[in-house]
């Protein structure tokens, strides 16, 4: 799935559960496998038309030091809590789907 | 933190938070930048307080200035460059210097009651702040209060 199609993704299941919903994207190398800038978020976000939600520059793997992923693969992905817990995580381009569906269910829907 | 609790607490303010910040007024929430009345009190008296006093013209009055921890004469009152007013609509905090309105419009938080306890599932992750595609150095945390999907990822 083309990372700009995960705002519908995000519209949808807002509207679905009623839940207070975002994605974050963590890049973690730009398009040369390089740690990314904050230019390299910028210029991705606007190359994908994310404009609802946060594309962070994780050069130095900050996120996989505060997760059980690793940044090996791509994409990586793991659902939050609002109280900032960890619900579950996986790896591949339709682990968002799993991740919302343990999002509803930590919610109890 | 202040302004959560002022915004519960008040009821004078409500924050819409799924695309984007909206302040609501009320009645008592004089947004016209008069004040009802010149509000000096004389030399060495005690002047009743006028709740519609607003000093320094701002959308709060000097009553819910007061509340809220806001100077009443001061537009902004943590001098960040950023009103008062402005803050509040964008979900941050108009007395904390280092807080400021992103870009980008994301809101703030600021779970300062939580602790992280490691990278387990589970676990409550780490602050983690880093920067944004406005340029600027969003924390994590700020989006405690709604479900996030943490979208780990490589541009090529």
């Amino acid at each position: 799935m083309e990372a700009g199609r995960l705002q519908e993704e995000q519209q949808k299941f807002q509207a679905e559960t009623g839940l207070p919903f975002t994605f974050v994207f963590a890049l973690y190398e730009n398009g040369s496998h390089q740690p990314p800038t904050p230019l390299d978020a910028q210029i991705y976000a606007q190359q994908v038309g994310i404009t609802q939600f946060p594309v962070l520059a994780d050069a130095f793997g900050a996120f996989a030091g505060a997760t059980p992923m690793t940044q090996q693969t791509h994409p990586e992905v793991c659902a939050v809590g609002p109280d900032m817990r960890i619900i579950s995580c996986g790896s591949g381009h339709t682990s968002f789907q799993a991740r919302l569906n343990d999002i509803k269910a930590y919610a109890g829907l | 933190m202040k302004l959560k609790a002022f915004l519960s607490i008040s009821g004078l303010l409500s924050v819409l938070v799924a695309g984007g910040c909206v302040v609501e007024e009320t009645a008592a929430n004089d947004d016209d930048g008069t004040s009802a009345s010149s509000g000096s009190a004389g030399e060495g008296g005690t002047a009743p307080i006028d709740p519609n006093q607003n000093t320094d013209g701002d959308c709060m009055t000097d009553v819910q200035e007061i509340e809220l921890g806001t100077d009443p004469n001061a537009v902004d009152s943590d001098g960040d460059g950023i009103s008062d007013c402005d803050e509040i609509a964008c979900v941050s905090d108009p007395t904390d210097i280092g807080e400021k309105c992103y870009a980008c419009g994301w809101r703030h938080d600021d779970p300062h009651t939580i602790a992280p306890n490691g990278v387990a599932i589970g676990s409550v992750m780490n602050d983690i702040n880093l920067t944004d595609q406005c340029g600027d150095e969003v924390s994590v945390w700020d989006f405690h209060g709604q479900y996030f999907i943490l979208y780990m990822t490589a541009a090529w």
